[in-house]
């Protein structure tokens, strides 16, 4: 990377998943039995060249830490690279100021040991592929000031619920406006920007003075067509923004089809993630699996189908595992049945039990259960 | 127990029995069980046993092992007390030369051991598979003030005279030793595990380099020098799986030992208190297709399954396409399994393609190892 850039992943404006994201940030979440949803903006980064990088947490920070351990997993030169968490002690437990732009602020010593010239701006629930050393080079080239990379998708009414429609005129973006399931087609923000440093550090003052409790977002549409124009890049390929527990159970399905699968897991772009010595996945002679992605240390004895099982999982003699997905240390008994559901970790599902969910609705089943 | 002792591995051989699989790389840098190489099981034997100063000395085709090894990192070996390097024979100012044999690979670092002052070193092979903690050996060395223990399992007594075989007395000190004897008069095996102290493996060191006559080999003229200079010799007995793969027939063998009923101690060998650690690649989590039938194999992350694989050690980045049947096999990192080839009762190298239909050893009853450079 040529530019010096600092990358920002902010974890306050995500979503929640439902229970999943009960006692957990949806960043630290398991995605496809080996990653946590920020690993994908983290390998964004990385992949980049970015190296210097501070996480915005909002809460949950317990696992944050787990999952980025010493987070060199992400680092590309462990002197010269730095992810730094960044956390509002004082406002944990005030959820209206509790914004990721008091964040920021209150931990703006992290810019202090910088000399970043522009800073790049992620989300953790939308999952894409993202290489930003050309859109910084387009960002500088033209001397723009503010970039938003958006997509052009064709279920607004379905997806990007929470996100802004952009309305464009030429390469900049004119207004945003609040997603009201109107149209289908639609440009939707990704949330994702590229800003000038000195830029980005007046407009935070500047919304202080009108707004309370402002979010980073706030005060980069607020003065949109006032200070800059904000230029919009389109994002081309897989993306998908994940708001519901449906969202989750529903995008980890679409990439058991192959088709899906190759465009997350690309050949040049490596996802980096916190590994843990797992042994390779054992079938027995009894194991019977299709269309499904397995992690290591799986243990495989029974029947899994359309299913992503995480690391350590067991299924064991007569059990059956369709249309699921089992996160990680969980025991699925002998003769236990599960079909279309969620299923936390460290469970021991004993007794035969069945636990069956529809479709639409799966089924989630808490952190730890015992039956 | 850190501040006393310090491991040597030997890496250095070339494994000529391996065949292809030792082209262009060291022995202990050849792929195992889906996800290992060799190497990961004397280097997590020493971090399971709290020994963090470890020597690996190489000399044949080291680029690769080297690069693995590198600051001990994926053994946890590059903590603040630790020390992990790699020992490659050097220019000095007599000039160049290789080790001549696994004594001399020792005395010819000396200097580096002189530097970590150890009471005493433990000498490992880089091409053994067994998963323990050196703890107790140690123990019993300092028990029995011994200058030499030699850790031992009790063989087969027909296949005793493929090992060097040691006789004890009722008290397990060592009063002979004989290598590969045509009429072994005992089955306890030398495992090539040796725990010195090191004032007098020096000594002893030091002796040898000036026998003009001598290999250098701890097994022919080490031990053999110190039965006869009247050294405590002890024995230390092993018990629980141990493997020196050293054809592709054995390391098949060891490979399908990793299946379930197959041996008692089988994943628990990797994956027990002593856990093996190894490199974690950036691969995606293995993909088993939807016409797929996977039965009792261990498959790596990275892998993707569209066919049909029974009793096979898979690695990452693995395609076995649709159509394709491969059983009895083990398939290193990067073999592609083209749609309809058929493989049995092989190793397929790493980076191995298998076209479109090919088949492999289908009535063979001996286990080949394939190559890209085999006959089409």
């Amino acid at each position: 990377m040529a530019h010096k850039v600092f990358g920002i992943l902010n974890l306050h404006s995500a979503p929640e998943l439902g229970p999943l994201t009960k006692s957990r940030s949806i960043g630290a979440a398991s995605f496809m039995g080996r990653y946590a949803f920020m690993d994908f903006p983290l390998s964004n980064f990385s992949n980049s060249g970015i190296d210097e990088v501070g996480i915005l947490v909002k809460n949950h920070l317990r696992s944050v830490l787990k999952h980025l351990g010493s987070m060199q997993s992400f680092t590309l030169n462990t002197k010269i690279g730095r992810h730094t968490i960044m956390f509002n002690e004082s406002a944990h437990n005030k959820e209206m100021k509790n914004t990721d732009l008091n964040n920021l602020l209150k931990n703006d010593w992290v810019f202090f040991e910088s000399k970043a010239d522009y800073i790049v701006i992620q989300p953790t629930h939308v999952v894409c592929k993202i290489d930003f050393v050309p859109l910084i080079n387009e960002h500088v080239r033209r001397g723009e000031k503010v970039s938003l990379i958006y997509a052009k998708v064709n279920n607004a009414t379905k997806t990007f619920l929470t996100h802004d429609l952009v309305f464009l005129k030429e390469d900049y973006v004119r207004t945003f406006k609040k997603n009201q399931k109107e149209q289908k087609e639609a440009f939707v923000s990704l949330e994702t920007y590229i800003i000038n440093r000195d830029l980005f550090f007046e407009i935070l003052e500047e919304i202080q003075k009108v707004k309370t409790n402002a979010t980073i977002e706030d005060a980069i549409k607020r003065f949109n067509g006032k200070l800059y124009k904000i230029h919009a890049i389109a994002h081309i390929g897989y993306v998908r923004s994940f708001a519901s527990l449906e969202d989750y159970y529903n995008f980890s399905q679409e990439i058991l089809d192959y088709r899906y699968a190759h465009q997350v897991f690309l050949k040049d772009w490596p996802l980096y993630t916190l590994t843990r010595d797992t042994t390779p996945a054992l079938y027995s002679s009894k194991a019977h699996v299709r269309n499904s992605f397995i992690a290591n240390g799986a243990y495989i004895e029974g029947r899994v189908e359309n299913s992503v099982i995480a690391r350590n999982v067991q299924v064991l003699k007569g059990a059956v595992v369709k249309n699921s997905i089992i996160l990680s240390d969980t025991i699925v008994g002998e003769n236990t049945s599960i079909n279309y559901a969620v299923v936390d970790k460290y469970c021991r599902l004993f007794n035969s039990v069945k636990i069956e969910g529809e479709q639409k609705a799966p089924t989630y089943v808490e952190q730890g259960k015992k039956t | 127990m850190n501040n006393q002792i310090v491991a040597m591995i030997l890496a250095g051989g070339k494994g000529t029995r391996l065949e292809a699989l030792t082209r262009k790389i060291a022995k202990p840098a050849v792929s195992y069980g889906g996800k290992y190489r060799i190497i990961d099981f004397p280097l997590s034997n020493c971090a399971n046993s709290g020994i963090d100063r470890v020597g690996v000395l190489t000399q044949y085709e080291s680029v690769v092992l080297d690069s693995y090894i590198g600051n001990g990192e994926k053994w946890g070996l590059n903590g603040v007390r630790s020390l992990t390097t790699t020992l490659h024979p050097r220019q000095t100012e007599e000039g160049l030369s290789w080790y001549k044999g696994t004594a001399d690979a020792i005395f010819r670092n000396l200097d580096f051991l002189d530097s970590l002052k150890p009471k005493y070193v433990l000498i490992l092979s880089g091409d053994h598979i067994y998963q323990t903690s050196y703890k107790k050996m140690l123990e019993q060395h300092i028990a029995r003030s011994s200058d030499c223990t030699i850790s031992v399992i009790e063989v087969d007594p027909k296949e005793a005279s493929r090992f060097g075989i040691l006789v004890t007395d009722e008290s397990g000190s060592i009063v002979e030793f004989q290598e590969k004897p045509r009429n072994p008069i005992s089955n306890l095996a030398s495992m090539g595990v040796y725990i010195f102290t090191y004032k007098v493996l020096r000594n002893a060191l030091v002796r040898d380099a000036r026998k003009a006559d001598s290999s250098h080999d701890f097994g022919k003229d080490i031990i053999p020098m110190m039965l006869k200079g009247r050294k405590k010799l002890h024995a230390y007995v092993f018990d629980g799986y141990w493997k020196d793969v050293g054809t592709i027939a054995s390391l098949h063998e060891a490979n399908m030992e990793l299946l379930l009923n197959k041996h008692p101690d089988t994943v628990s060998v990797i994956k027990g208190k002593n856990a093996i650690y190894s490199e974690d690649t950036h691969s995606h989590p293995q993909y088993i297709g939807k016409k797929a039938k996977v039965k009792n194999s261990l498959i790596n992350q990275g892998a993707i399954i569209l066919g049909e694989v029974e009793r096979c050690v898979i690695s990452n980045e693995v395609v076995v396409a649709e159509g394709a049947i491969v059983k009895n096999s083990v398939l290193m990192p990067g073999v592609k399994i083209r749609a309809n080839a058929k493989v049995d009762n092989a190793i397929v190298a790493p980076e191995t393609t298998i076209s479109q239909g090919e088949e492999i050893n289908l009535d063979g009853e001996e286990v080949i190892l394939v190559t890209n450079r085999r006959k089409r």
